[in-house]
């Protein structure tokens, strides 16, 4: 889960987020203006983020409709709004803020619902499933499966491999305090329970129950093969009342910094909500700053409806490592790579070290202090050198002092086929044209970890949030992570999550040194390290649009 | 580097059969690149161009770089109209006048069934086969009969046995040979890739360096292409980079690879590479390919077409469901970093010349 924000100062661990944004009455020069979102419609995990420890995705089939009408129309009012979730976000950070450490006794516990095109079909009607344009949320994810490259292994899923198993409902239950997720997910259970109202046969059907929680001691907030996660994270634009800067994500950089009109914090670009949820303003690109248009397809009672695509990526790690250590002895024996470990080598295939510090800025060697510091680990840009950036008046906080990053355009220090470098190429220009192209290629992601360290079983609960499946989660499996040439030529694919789709799942990423050869030194990795074993693609509509199906007869 | 010709497209060398006709290409493409030069002098006057002839102008090879340009098969401003993968999107694509990325194809279909039988796709440029039909007319038809059809004679080539016709039916309603679309010529692709070593400055006098500020300040073609923003803004940085820069030989538009994760037969288990069938050019470097069901598939003890295929679970209806899953490109070569000082142009056409006199107008394939 990723912190708040935090910094490296010289004597607080983590910065003092202001409960509101810190620009109010301040303006940017030049600055669009940014809609007043429906936040008593939207659900919250999308833009709001539920960032909690423990969580629990319920996968239900629809065996009766009226009865999980029914049933759907009592958990409407507890199915949290975006305001919620901001709400208590907000005064959780005001506190720690004071307290200088997480408060004690303030938690929350979340619910948000999404539903497979099939279950809109089953719970709304099919006409009004097929006016989800997006071709890959019709299909479902375990038709688009194959075209990502997985491999064939559906029929092993835990669910959502087939249409037979594939989940109509997707509950997210999230809590600070297992027992209390606990009391939530008894009483869904129960209510599904009585969801036969009388009639001895239950209205939904309980499929898989996954779990997921933050890894625990020093893993916390990393992944299973031990890298930091959740770092860069698009900051939506939009505002979350009528007061001008009561923005969703709050600004960092000084109004006069030129980036200020285009990102959030150093690195963190501001994307247009219509990226993230249906009927708001799109990303432009052609302009970075005004946005685009509204996508006149979307269904007025789809407004505020967000696809959410899920998969359990099972993480083989104990393969992962046993890889890292057996290449970087390989690699090491080329002159231009002489100082190669499995520590370094894991780092060039991720972008960042197992702390988070980004490669970009520290390619030698790990920066714990400057993954720490949320407004340093995620600056850098790749196709030219990196100036700083001006940020706000923040007392307690030194400055960013890391060394800054120095253009890599050919893949020197952070390899081209790098995982963050894949799915987010930042400023150098791709197959798909400008870095304006990307921005709009990008994914919420709202992921946890599932299993414990032990565990045989055990990787990422995999979540992301967007308007379009086919264009941009699919986009960034398909087009940038699974292909050697894009989004720029000769880098090779995506070691970590890339899948070379058919039964030799061997793929290569090509490694650069400075002296070496233009052509670079091709690693092999012979299987996969991320394995799909469950998954769908669903809709989480506004809650207006929720009610008006949970009273349809 | 030190060769004596441009090559056939591919290196291909079943038509250039003749040293003549190997001359006579080369000297085709030798003179591309430089009304290439024509173009960007235009601009730079006798100041050093960043455009070169591999062929004539000698340059110090020490770091030579190879830069391979790739994109999307399927026509973006399809995409943009139609959005992406939709059935919509796929039946506009399937005009021939809007496959407008170098990549068409034409869909041959069972006359009692419609069912899709082979989806041929060409990227080869109109001024290879119209060079080969000025002058070896009837490799053109023999050609013509072992790629598109036995059927095809020569009249039907050249009508009432006179000037070739590159729009008759073999390469339009009832094939694809060669590129026809206004805008896929080898020309305008030399053309694009000269036009983008001249570097940009915006109303400030900073230096262009994205894609699509760059298209619209030079219009070397369409913005909402993915080839042309892409080619130019990858050219230009070589020139921003001092580079000098030409196309790789052999000079050519080529298919780079296809994805067929995803497509499935009938019975659900995935296609083989067998179904895309390279038959001119060769890996990375593909002229023309045919997709089809290779003789003696069978899916549950049954034959199959392609249209009872499914990609991404959607039947196969329209070629472009298989285009979108091809990448193109080009490949240039770059020289001599940083020897070249910035010399910067406003948008627009180039400035009026210096010289007193007038000069010869030429004019220049474009892309816009």
């Amino acid at each position: 889960m990723r912190p708040i924000l935090t910094f490296a100062g010289a004597n607080l661990r983590r910065v003092a987020d202001l409960p509101i944004s810190p620009l109010s009455g301040a303006a940017i020069p030049g600055a669009p203006d940014e809609p007043e979102l429906d936040v008593g419609d939207i659900q919250g995990n999308g833009l709001g983020g539920f960032n909690k420890d423990f969580q629990l995705f319920l996968f239900l089939r629809v065996l009766d409709v009226s009865g999980a009408r029914r049933w759907l129309k009592a958990i409407v009012p507890r199915v949290s709004t975006l305001a919620e979730v901001i709400a208590f976000n907000r005064l959780f950070r005001s506190l720690r803020a004071r307290q200088g450490k997480d408060p004690i006794g303030l938690t929350a516990t979340w619910l948000n619902i999404g539903f497979s095109a099939r279950g809109i079909g089953i719970l709304a009607s099919s006409p009004e499933a097929q006016q989800l344009q997006d071709p890959s949320f019709q299909g479902g994810l375990f038709t688009a499966s194959g075209g990502l490259g997985d491999p064939n292994n559906q029929s092993a899923w835990k669910f959502g491999g087939s249409e037979e198993t594939d989940a109509h409902i997707m509950l997210m239950l999230a809590s600070d305090d297992p027992e209390h997720l606990k009391a939530a997910s008894d009483r869904i259970d129960v209510e599904i329970q009585q969801s036969d109202f009388g009639t001895g046969k239950p209205a939904l059907r309980c499929i898989w129950r996954q779990s997921g929680a933050t890894l625990p001691g020093t893993l916390r907030g990393h992944e299973h093969f031990g890298f930091k996660d959740g770092i860069s994270q698009p900051a939506a634009r939009g505002r979350v009342s009528s007061a001008p800067f009561d923005y969703l994500t709050p600004r960092w950089l000084d109004p006069l910094d030129p980036d200020a009109l285009q990102y959030a914090e150093p690195g963190r670009p501001l994307i247009w909500p219509g990226q993230f949820v249906l009927g708001w303003q799109r990303q432009s690109v052609d302009d970075g700053v005004e946005p685009g248009t509204i996508d006149p397809s979307v269904p007025a009672w789809a407004k505020n409806g967000s696809y959410v695509v899920f998969r359990r990526l099972q993480q083989r790690v104990d393969e992962f490592h046993a890889f890292l250590r057996d290449a970087a002895a390989t690699v090491a024996k080329d002159p231009n790579f002489g100082d190669m470990t499995d520590e370094k080598l894991g780092a060039m295939l991720v972008g960042r070290w197992a702390t988070g510090a980004p490669i970009m800025r520290t390619p030698d060697k790990d920066n714990p202090a400057l993954a720490q510091d949320d407004l340093a680990n995620n600056h850098f840009r790749y196709a030219v050198d990196t100036d700083p950036n001006k940020i706000i008046p923040m007392p307690g906080y030194p400055g960013d002092g890391f060394p800054q990053a120095r253009a890599d355009f050919d893949g020197l220090n952070c390899p081209l086929a790098a995982h963050i470098r894949k799915v987010n190429p930042r400023d150098q220009d791709t197959d798909q044209r400008s870095p304006l192209d990307t921005l709009a290629k990008l994914i919420m992601r709202r992921g946890i970890p599932y299993g414990g360290t032990t565990d045989a079983d055990r990787g990422l609960c995999f979540v992301s949030y967007q308007s379009s499946i086919i264009s941009q989660f699919e986009f960034l499996s398909k087009v940038w992570a699974n292909d050697a040439a894009r989004p720029r030529p000769a880098a090779g694919l995506d070691l970590i999550i890339g899948q070379q789709g058919g039964i030799d799942r061997s793929r290569s990423a090509i490694l650069r040194a400075v002296g070496g050869d233009r052509s670079g030194l091709p690693l092999k990795a012979l299987k996969d390290f991320v394995v799909p074993t469950g998954g769908g693609y669903f809709f989480s509509p506004g809650l207006r649009t929720l009610g008006d199906w949970a009273l349809r007869g | 580097m030190a060769f004596t010709q441009f090559d056939a497209p591919a290196k291909l060398t079943e038509d250039l059969t003749t040293s003549e006709l190997k001359k006579g290409w080369s000297d085709t493409i030798s003179q591309f690149m430089d009304d290439g030069k024509d173009f960007v002098r235009q601009y730079l006057h006798t100041a050093p161009l960043q455009f070169y002839n591999e062929l004539t102008d000698a340059q110090d090879e020490s770091d030579r770089t190879e830069l391979p340009i790739i994109w999307q098969g399927f026509p973006r401003v399809i995409e943009v109209q139609h959005g992406e993968g939709t059935i919509a999107s796929f039946q506009a694509g399937e005009d021939r006048q809007t496959q407008d990325e170098y990549l068409e194809w034409h869909v041959t279909r069972e006359p009692a069934t419609s069912k899709i039988t082979r989806i041929e796709f060409t990227c080869e440029g109109p001024e290879y086969w119209s060079f080969l039909a000025d002058k070896a007319p009837d490799l053109v038809v023999a050609q013509y009969q072992k790629y598109v059809s036995p059927d095809v004679i020569k009249l039907d080539l050249f009508p009432g046995g006179g000037a070739y016709n590159p729009n008759s039916r073999w390469n339009s309603s009832m094939g694809a040979m060669h590129l026809t679309q206004i805008n896929n010529t080898l020309g305008a692709e030399v053309n694009i890739a000269a036009a983008a070593t001249v570097q940009r400055k915006d109303s400030h006098g900073n230096a262009i360096t994205q894609a699509v500020p760059l298209i619209r300040c030079a219009r070397y073609g369409v913005e909402q292409r993915a080839s042309d923003p892409h080619i130019g803004s990858e050219v230009n940085r070589l020139a921003r980079d001092g580079y000098t820069i030409t196309l790789r030989n052999p000079v050519g538009l080529y298919i780079d690879g296809i994805n067929i994760a995803g497509i499935t037969k009938p019975d659900g288990t995935a296609i083989s590479t067998a179904y895309f069938q390279t038959l001119r050019g060769g890996p990375g470097e593909t002229l023309r390919a045919v997709f089809n069901v290779p003789a003696g598939e069978t899916s549950g003890g049954q034959p199959f077409t392609i249209s009872d295929l499914k990609v991404d679970g959607v039947t196969v209806q329209y070629g472009g469901q298989i285009a979108k899953r091809i990448s193109m490109k080009l490949t240039g070569v770059a020289v001599g970093k940083g020897k070249i000082p910035a010399k910067l142009f406003a948008c627009g056409g180039p400035p009026p010349s210096p010289f007193a006199g007038a000069v010869k107008m030429k004019t220049f394939p474009s892309r816009a």
